[in-house]
């Protein structure tokens, strides 16, 4: 009995030493949020390195802009129902503008209305949604699926056989991809879609799609859907060394193969598809609160980029330390302000300077 | 007893040949398809693809023998890859050292649950899937950020071919099968999976501490799924949360199409070997078929399906 008694009395002190310090870091953490605006950011996907990086975007230029008090994230794998259940629970929080990134593309109509109705700036980030009085921040998925088709023809002399690995069927940025990706193709009489494959943006699936579809003399080129690192790595056992073309996105490790291995004649298209994207739309939710004007549909323009015209481009694009499926675009000229080491602080106005890593 | 040991022999083997003309007919099919199939290389590749499923349906073999079930084993997999990843920058041996411990972590809590408490396998291991599933949720931007690549030498030992047909998996594959076949045909242990999927109570009245034995069983599940992890992200080349979410459906059905009865006592990895390379074949064949993404989830469910009642048709005629 003495025993436990001891164990108690130390058990207590412990808890109300730690208990001092939390009061402590909550009294100090909020000294220089300095702005007013408070930012809800809603994400139906979490645990997807991209997306992670769209919310410290956010984060990041919440920092920067010195406007905003507090950035709300609820990020968690959940359908329309939940993600709906999400948005109330930022409109019930107060915030003043939504950064919505939609797991559908009209499912969460109904609690964005009453977001808009309470008066609360809605921005759909990414994945576009019907919801009138909204604003779309996004990557111009239709030219996105252009441009690499343009340049990934162009790298096969406009003839032979493609390998069409496509993203998740029936998602909104699959079928924008797949028109701009078509119209270019279809121009070209010599150049055929022989195999169209799903990678449901999986990337254990994409690799060993890969392996079993390549064979040499197969396929002259090769267009992914942001799949694109297993493929070439696929291309090193499969094709004994040998490459063809490929078209992927700007993941960190696909930069990485496009600059080491363009010596040994791969050429890798980079599509970039920026998670950084979030950036943007926290300026543009900034914008609006500020009052300015700011256009319903804010897309960008995405450009490919070969070894052989952007070799310092590409080169800055790595980042040796970070995932091989990091994001590497690190700046929107125009929309964002944060650099590489803020970027990936990933620290809120709210919170504590110096813990946040 | 030894006659009814000659049946169950007889019955099998009716049942393996009926296995082996399946795995024939489809790759006849596939290679009439897609005449690449017909190349050592591809051979290579479709025997390598094997691999991962082959060892998730090893530990799915033992699971479902002792009667329980293992859904965790996709989290298991992934885990055991990243970690891997994370830990490789300080020495391969410490991070594979790393990932066994992390595996007989969640198989001895899988095991226990199940053994000790009576917790129902399906619940359990599909509760502990999920329980994972947010532990790394959170790791990823946290305590394993950086973590999502493959040391080489886990990308030779996942795809690298020695001569074709003959890689480095198909050999790990044939090593770790064999000691499971050993295992489950020769040893004690082996025998008491069996009769504990037969009859717990009876095994229990025998004499026999079943909880150590469903214990065994869940660890080395988890140890095998580890090890499949770590081929699946050598072969893909990335590490990600979806990893081994693909194979965790296929892992199962693998062990039930051959022949392996999901309530336990009855079955072998010999057939379960036999149902991954059918599955495997038939995923090439799928991928080489044009045709939209929700036909072919139908032909596969349903050869699936098939395949799955045929044999357990097959079986108890017999």
């Amino acid at each position: 009995m003495k025993l436990s008694n001891k164990r108690f009395k130390a058990g207590f002190a412990i808890a109300s030493a730690v208990g001092l310090v939390l009061t402590m870091s909550g009294v100090l953490s909020p000294a220089d949020a300095a702005g007013t605006y408070k930012i809800g950011v809603s994400n139906s996907w979490a645990g997807n390195a991209w997306r992670e990086e769209m919310v410290c975007a956010i984060k990041a230029e919440a920092t920067l802009s010195g406007k905003v008090a507090k950035v709300t994230v609820l990020s968690r794998n959940t359908d329309s129902a939940g993600q709906s259940a999400d948005v109330r629970s930022l409109i019930t929080q107060g915030v003043n503008a939504i950064i919505i990134n939609s797991g559908d593309t009209s499912a969460n109509n109904p609690a964005i209305a009453e977001a808009v109705a309470a008066g609360i700036k809605v921005i759909a980030v990414d994945n576009s949604i019907t919801a009138p009085n909204t604003t779309l921040v996004s990557n111009d998925q239709v030219a996105y699926g252009a441009v690499g088709a343009t340049a990934l023809a162009k790298a096969m002399n406009y003839k032979g056989n493609i390998l069409y690995m496509r993203g998740a069927s029936g998602a909104g940025a699959d079928t924008d991809r797949d028109t701009g990706f078509r119209s270019v193709i279809a121009k070209y009489p010599n150049l055929h879609v022989t195999k169209e494959v799903f990678t449901g943006w999986d990337w254990t699936k994409g690799g060993q799609l890969a392996n079993q579809l390549l064979a040499p003399g197969k396929f002259q080129g090769v267009w992914t859907s942001g799949i694109d690192y297993p493929v070439v790595q696929a291309m090193q056992t499969r094709l004994k060394g040998k490459y063809i073309p490929v078209v992927g996105a700007d993941n960190n490790k696909f930069v990485g193969m496009t600059a080491s291995l363009a010596s040994k004649g791969f050429v890798g298209i980079i599509v970039p598809n920026p998670a950084i994207v979030g950036g943007a739309a926290l300026k543009v939710a900034v914008d609006e609160l500020d009052g300015k004007t700011v256009a319903a549909k804010n897309l960008l323009h995405p450009v490919a980029l070969t070894y052989a015209h952007d070799k310092t481009l590409i080169d800055s694009l790595y980042f040796a330390a970070q995932d091989a499926n990091f994001s590497s675009t690190i700046s929107l000229p125009g929309y964002t302000t944060f650099n590489a080491a803020q970027l990936f602080r990933c620290r809120a106005p709210q919170d504590d300077p110096e813990t946040t890593s | 007893m030894s006659n009814i040991l000659k049946k169950v022999q007889s019955r099998f083997s009716v049942a393996m040949l009926s296995l082996w003309g399946i795995l024939f007919s489809l790759f006849v099919v596939t290679g009439l398809v897609d005449h690449y199939f017909f190349t050592i290389s591809s051979i290579g590749v479709t025997l390598q693809l094997a691999v991962p499923l082959g060892l998730l349906a090893a530990g799915q073999t033992i699971c479902m023998l002792t009667g329980g079930i293992d859904l965790s084993i996709a989290m298991i997999a992934t885990g055991a890859a990243f970690i891997v990843s994370i830990k490789s920058s300080s020495g391969l041996g410490l991070a594979i050292l790393y990932a066994t411990l992390y595996c007989i972590l969640i198989g001895t809590i899988n095991g226990l649950a199940v053994g000790l408490f009576g917790m129902n396998p399906l619940i359990m291991t599909l509760g502990m899937n999920a329980v994972l599933i947010g532990v790394f949720t959170v790791g990823i931007t946290t305590f394993l950020k950086g973590s999502s690549t493959m040391p080489d030498i886990i990308i030779k030992l996942s795809s690298g071919s020695i001569i074709d047909p003959i890689s480095w998996p198909f050999l790990l594959w044939i090593f770790f099968g064999g000691l499971i076949i050993f295992l489950l045909s020769k040893t004690g242990l082996g025998r008491l999976i069996y009769a504990v999927g037969d009859n717990a109570t009876a095994a229990r009245l025998a004499g026999v501490r079943v909880w150590k034995v469903q214990l065994a069983a869940y660890i080395i599940c988890a140890l095998l799924g580890g090890l499949a992890g770590l081929m699946i992200g050598g072969q893909s080349g990335a590490v990600a949360m979806s990893l081994a979410d693909s194979l965790v459906l296929p892992s199962v059905a693998a062990v039930v199409i051959g022949g392996t009865s999901i309530m336990g006592g009855i079955g072998s990895y010999t057939g379960s070997i036999m149902g991954a390379l059918i599955l495997t074949v038939l995923s090439y064949l799928l991928a080489t078929i044009n045709s939209s993404e929700a036909v072919k989830q139908m032909i596969y469910g349903f050869i699936v399906l098939t395949l799955a009642w045929t044999y357990s048709k097959l079986t108890e005629k017999s």
